[in-house]
């Protein structure tokens, strides 16, 4: 890694893509193939290197300084609260964090706690506390609509697009929590230090939003 | 087999980091300041009260045999303004120095991290400010070449906050979206809350008041500064003259995660370092405490100052 380079992580897959397509539109990393096995490209002409990530881990590097910005959804920033600066909406990877479960299923069960299958167990946590409903997480790494179909929980929180995997399960939304997109992130400590390069490459982003 | 860190480059760092602390403690006790033991236990109930924002999960609680829930010192200041400042008498500073470790929780499990700080305790805020800062970039150029020095004013801050009107639930939620510069939430909180001008001016453009201090003044030469907010500003142009050509950025939104602070705050980083070398600022005494004494300080974490260091330094 070249410390002069100002470092950005991406995720892999279809956020990386969208990402990789706004920084290809102001001119930066035209010559990135997200598909490719390589980890790290160098824009030399831009003073950019990126690194391609699963997408929890472009929280880790960017918290940890090894990336001075990332970009990642704010289903992850609100799970894992990590303590970088979130500068910028990017506009895609628009989806909702919702509740979803049978229709009708209540969310308030009298005399137990709501069963919640889920990948983000921290954002279940806060956001049923502040309803005071309590609840017992069941974590799930994928496939949660599995939860109340196998009866390991009433309902699922997760983030929805479309809805279509809830529907063909015959699950349906029951309550939105958060609205998510993209955001893009920053080190603290790099923000202040790579602050021109950081700013430059956020007015380039917002430049391009209003053309 | 070979181990990961050599034995050798272990007391290398051993060594490097007892000549910083030396030095610093050098230095301080020449300026006057006594060393203090802060205990190693605080109450959870007690720093929570005065630190409400404070993530709780990043504490590390144990429990005494009476089951009251400690925890394991997250800081020194408070430990200062608890137990030090009521007993002050308002008479010659109270200034005072710790080498010592603070604790918390991370990814990792349980992090102690090695902190040197001072702190003085005045009556006259103004000068209290320009000594602490220019001792702070002494020892900070003891210690490395190359940091950036940012200064913001939680004064500002305060003033901007008090003409909202907001319920402690959302102020709380608007300190968070400051603490993360979070630009996009802020626009949402401005629109949700129908906030009027002039608050609204000053909460939209509140990220851009960034920078060298003449582009802070003349960003905000548009937002119609109450005098409170002009005070502000006129503490960090005091300030600047003190800074001995430190690389130093200006911060109007330089928001900690204590609430304690009440006046000029600062930070510095590191081009190594991901998380910041030193942190301080003017906090108040506690509500019921006398409202005349102010206090100022901060905290050099040494390991994180470690990751970079000076280039002459072998």
């Amino acid at each position: 890694m070249n410390p002069n380079m100002l470092t950005i992580a991406l995720p892999k897959g279809r956020l990386g893509k969208d990402a990789i397509k706004r920084l290809t539109q102001v001119g930066i990393a035209k010559d990135i193939k997200e598909s490719s096995r390589k980890l790290i490209f160098e824009d030399p002409k831009n003073n950019v290197q990126i690194m391609f990530v699963k997408a929890l881990d472009v929280i880790t590097y960017v918290e940890k300084g090894v990336a001075d910005i990332g970009v990642v959804g704010r289903d992850n920033l609100l799970e894992e609260r990590p303590d970088v600066y979130i500068l910028k909406d990017l506009g895609f990877g628009v989806c909702k964090f919702s509740v979803a479960g049978y229709e009708g299923q209540s969310l308030t069960p009298s005399g137990r706690p709501l069963r919640v299958a889920t990948k983000y167990p921290g954002v279940a946590r806060a956001y049923f506390a502040k309803k005071k409903q309590p609840i017992e997480t069941t974590y799930l790494s994928g496939s949660v609509e599995l939860g109340p179909l196998v009866g390991i929980s009433d309902v699922i929180v997760d983030i929805v697009e479309t809805g279509g995997t809830l529907k063909a399960n015959g699950l349906s939304v029951l309550e939105d929590m958060h609205d998510v997109s993209a955001k893009l992130i920053a080190n603290r400590a790099k923000y202040r230090i790579k602050n021109a390069a950081i700013k430059t490459l956020i007015a380039y982003l917002e430049k391009e939003e209003t053309l | 087999m070979k181990p990961v860190i050599e034995l050798s480059d272990q007391l290398n760092y051993l060594k490097r980091k007892q000549r910083l602390l030396n030095r610093y403690s050098e230095i301080v006790s020449h300026e006057g300041y006594v060393l203090y033991e802060p205990d190693d236990f605080e109450t959870y109930e007690r720093f929570m009260r005065i630190n409400e924002r404070v993530e709780p999960a990043s504490m590390v609680k144990v429990t005494d045999n009476h089951g009251d829930v400690l925890i394991l010192r997250p800081d020194v200041t408070t430990q200062v303004i608890d137990r030090l400042i009521p007993k002050w008498d308002g008479g010659e500073p109270l200034k005072l120095y710790y080498d010592t470790t603070v604790y918390k929780h991370t990814d990792g499990g349980i992090a102690g991290n090695r902190h040197f700080g001072v702190e003085t305790i005045a009556s006259n805020r103004e000068s209290s400010d320009d000594i602490i800062i220019s001792l702070a970039t002494r020892l900070l150029n003891e210690g490395t070449d190359d940091y950036v020095f940012v200064l913001g004013n939680q004064r500002f801050l305060n003033a901007l906050f008090s003409d909202l009107n907001l319920s402690q639930e959302k102020l709380g939620r608007l300190k968070e979206i400051i603490t993360y510069k979070n630009d996009y939430e802020l626009r949402r909180f401005v629109e949700n809350e129908s906030i009027g001008e002039p608050s609204r001016s000053r909460l939209l453009k509140l990220f851009e008041l960034e920078g060298d201090l003449k582009d802070v003044e003349q960003a905000s030469q548009a937002l119609n500064l109450t005098s409170a907010m002009q005070t502000a500003l006129n503490e960090l142009r005091r300030v600047k003259d003190t800074m001995n050509g430190a690389n130093t950025i200006y911060d109007l939104s330089l928001l900690s995660e204590y609430d304690y602070y009440e006046g000029v705050v600062f930070r510095a980083y590191g081009p190594e370092s991901p998380r910041a070398i030193l942190k301080g600022g003017r906090y108040a005494p506690l509500k019921e405490s006398d409202a005349s004494i102010s206090a100022i300080g901060f905290s050099i974490d040494i390991e994180t100052l470690l990751l970079g260091g000076k280039s002459n330094e072998s």
